[in-house]
């Protein structure tokens, strides 16, 4: 696989970015890193929407195509909760799974608390009424999602510890979405690559037919600052700690302005996906520069032909 | 006239003996012994020390004692080693095990520090005999450390005290608790301990220092506070109370440190400046702590648990108004 092939796995939409700060009903400073869903034929997001103290919370778009005419809820949806302490300093990088098994969203986002970032959960059917859960694991850790079904009857957690400043990714096991355990390294850094500095997960896992598709963000810390670019992989479909391939190459990364320039430059950081079951099209929203909503598209079978051939 | 000088209480005697155990007792090559859980077996006293050889690289090994005081038997060799085959946590060493005996199983539960790719972790193991063992894998994604079951447990689930630390600046490392219905899975994390900020003797960084015990007024937890200095840092001990019932409620906690690096086998050594209790055996009244000096050494100081109890309520009580957790 050349680069100018790998280069050309994604399309970024001509109208990009499609959600600014430009567009909010009410002051905000940036939105961003938006998790994604269909429900009753719109494509919504779940953005995270910085404020001007910089707390995060998240709000609602929605659009017809998932592309253009977003009707954005005129206030938050779900802000950080005094009740919580641990959302003292906002809540952040929401993904989301519809879980088959209990008939609901389960949303997992990042909880900024005074002792450290931690992973939480929350499960909603409507996007109306919302039932929190807490934190699932200690600080610090981030860019979690859960798998959208059981696998050998237990739930499965992607998510980002961080130590020292070096960050791979995790995988955890739960009965009951409570109690979690069996941790395990799944795809750590590789020093000396493009994603070097940390990995983390970005939109959650995909089911193909050739395994669960993992798209992820690396980091490569740089004189001037981070670079956030796009890797993947696939994991075993019955046994997910299995690493079956991934990238040697990032295949999506910042490139044009508004990735480039923002509040953090240089970052592209994909948080939800829709897939058109019927023809394997993929949407992939991402946060731009910390700034921005973008989208940009694929084929789930390009993406495993990538993976095969040895990207 | 010389004013008379009001001297702080000394809670803990260190032991004339003192150092226990050194490198120059162990049956095979290594670098340093410290760091060891302590509890009863077989009428003897059980020592799991932590062992670091020359690559810098820990393991445990079982001591024993008929007094707890000398005539210390070593394992002729390591007892508990890392398994990276089995156990990828385990790859840069195992460290800092905590016992407690569990009267329901029957059983000795491990909590012990696993050095992974991804930073340390909380493994747990369990034994009955302190001659075979079977590790239960790791309990907490890193970085966590300092762990320690609770003997019993809290409607129907177990709860371990342990010390996550986060890498954002100021958010400091704290003791937390967390609960489980199976010893495997683990969730309800809370911040039990705090550290405090700014001045203190245990600003910004605590932990557990051995198991916690069961006493009338609740649950005596000994704590460990780093004070960084500019040549170093400095760890010391302070006592804290845990509501009987609801031990993610702290009731009293010490201002003061009440025993630190003093004699020149804590002072000195791998790392000066330390003594790190991971284990104490309460027999009659009577405390026998086993600590680490200088992460090189194994040293004893014993306390009468009846003070303690005196000491612990008459300090403040703790005011849980602000919880981050």
């Amino acid at each position: 696989m050349d680069f100018a092939k790998a280069q050309g796995l994604f399309q970024r939409y001509p109208d990009n970015p499609i959600l600014t700060s430009a567009d909010w009903p009410y002051p905000v400073n940036a939105v961003f890193n938006p998790a994604a869903t269909e429900l009753d034929g719109q494509t919504l997001l779940l953005v995270r929407v910085e404020d001007m103290r910089v707390f995060s919370h998240l709000t609602i778009a929605k659009s017809p195509n998932g592309y253009s005419d977003w009707q954005i809820d005129p206030a938050p949806v779900l802000r950080p909760e005094i009740s919580q302490n641990e959302e003292q300093w906002g809540i952040e990088d929401p993904r989301m799974v519809w879980l088959e098994d209990k008939q609901e969203y389960a949303i997992t986002y990042v909880s900024f608390s005074r002792g450290g970032p931690v992973v939480s959960l929350v499960m909603t059917k409507d996007f109306k009424k919302f039932k929190k859960f807490g934190c699932l694991l200690p600080p610090e850790d981030k860019d979690a999602s859960l798998f959208p079904r059981k696998v050998n009857e237990r739930y499965i957690l992607l998510h980002r510890p961080i130590i020292r400043g070096e960050a791979h990714i995790w995988i955890s096991f739960s009965p009951d979405l409570k109690y979690w355990g069996e941790h395990e390294v799944l795809i750590p850094a590789r020093p000396g690559w493009w994603d070097n500095s940390r990995v983390g997960l970005g939109p959650p896992p995909i089911e193909t037919s050739e395994g669960w598709l993992i798209i992820y963000h690396g980091v490569r810390v740089t004189t001037s600052g981070s670079l956030y670019r796009v890797g993947m992989a696939l994991l075993d479909l019955d046994d997910p700690r299995k690493v079956i391939r991934r990238s040697n190459d990032w295949i999506f990364g910042p490139q044009v302005d508004y990735e480039r320039m923002g509040d953090v430059p240089g970052v592209t950081f994909p948080t939800g996906t829709i897939v058109d079951k019927q023809t394997g099209d993929l949407r992939m929203y991402y946060g731009a520069a910390d700034s921005t909503v973008a989208v940009a598209t694929s084929k789930i079978d390009d993406l495993l032909d990538a993976l095969k051939k040895g990207i | 006239m010389m004013k008379s000088v009001q001297l702080y209480p000394e809670l803990f005697q260190r032991y004339e003996g003192n150092p226990i155990l050194t490198i120059k007792d162990w049956p095979y090559p290594a670098n340093s012994v410290f760091n060891c859980a302590a509890t009863k077996y077989n009428n003897e006293t059980v020592l799991l020390a932590r062992v670091e050889d020359r690559r810098g690289m820990s393991h445990l090994t079982v001591v024993r004692s008929k007094d707890g005081l000398r005539n210390w038997r070593i394992d002729s060799e390591p007892t508990i080693l890392p398994e990276p085959e089995n156990h990828p946590e385990e790859i840069w060493g195992i460290e800092d095990p905590r016992i407690t005996y569990i009267d329901e199983l029957g059983e000795y539960i491990i909590a012990y520090t696993s050095y992974s790719r991804g930073g340390p972790l909380i493994s747990l193991a369990r034994t009955k005999d302190f001659e075979t063992f079977e590790k239960l894998g790791p309990v907490m994604p890193p970085e966590d450390k300092d762990a320690a079951l609770f003997p019993t447990r809290f409607g129907g689930r177990w709860a371990m005290l342990h010390r996550p630390a986060s890498a954002l600046h100021g958010a400091g490392a704290h003791i937390w608790i967390s609960f489980s219905p199976d010893l495997k899975h683990w969730g309800d994390h809370k911040i039990a301990i705090r550290a405090h900020e700014g001045g203190w003797w245990d600003a910004n960084k605590i932990g557990l220092s051995p198991q916690p015990i069961r006493i009338p007024e609740g649950w005596l937890v000994l704590y460990h506070g780093v004070r960084t200095t500019g040549s170093g840092v400095i760890y010391r001990l302070g006592l804290a109370l845990l509501d009987a019932d609801n031990p993610t409620k702290l009731l009293r906690r010490s201002t003061e440190w009440i025993f630190g690096p003093q004699e020149h086998y804590e002072r000195e050594g791998d790392v000066d400046d330390v003594v790190f209790p991971c284990g104490w055996i309460v027999e009659d009244s009577k405390i026998r702590l086993y600590y680490g000096g200088a992460d090189t050494c194994i040293a004893l100081a014993t306390a009468d648990l009846n003070e303690l109890r005196d000491y612990i309520m008459k300090c403040p009580e703790a005011d849980n108004s602000e919880r981050w957790f």
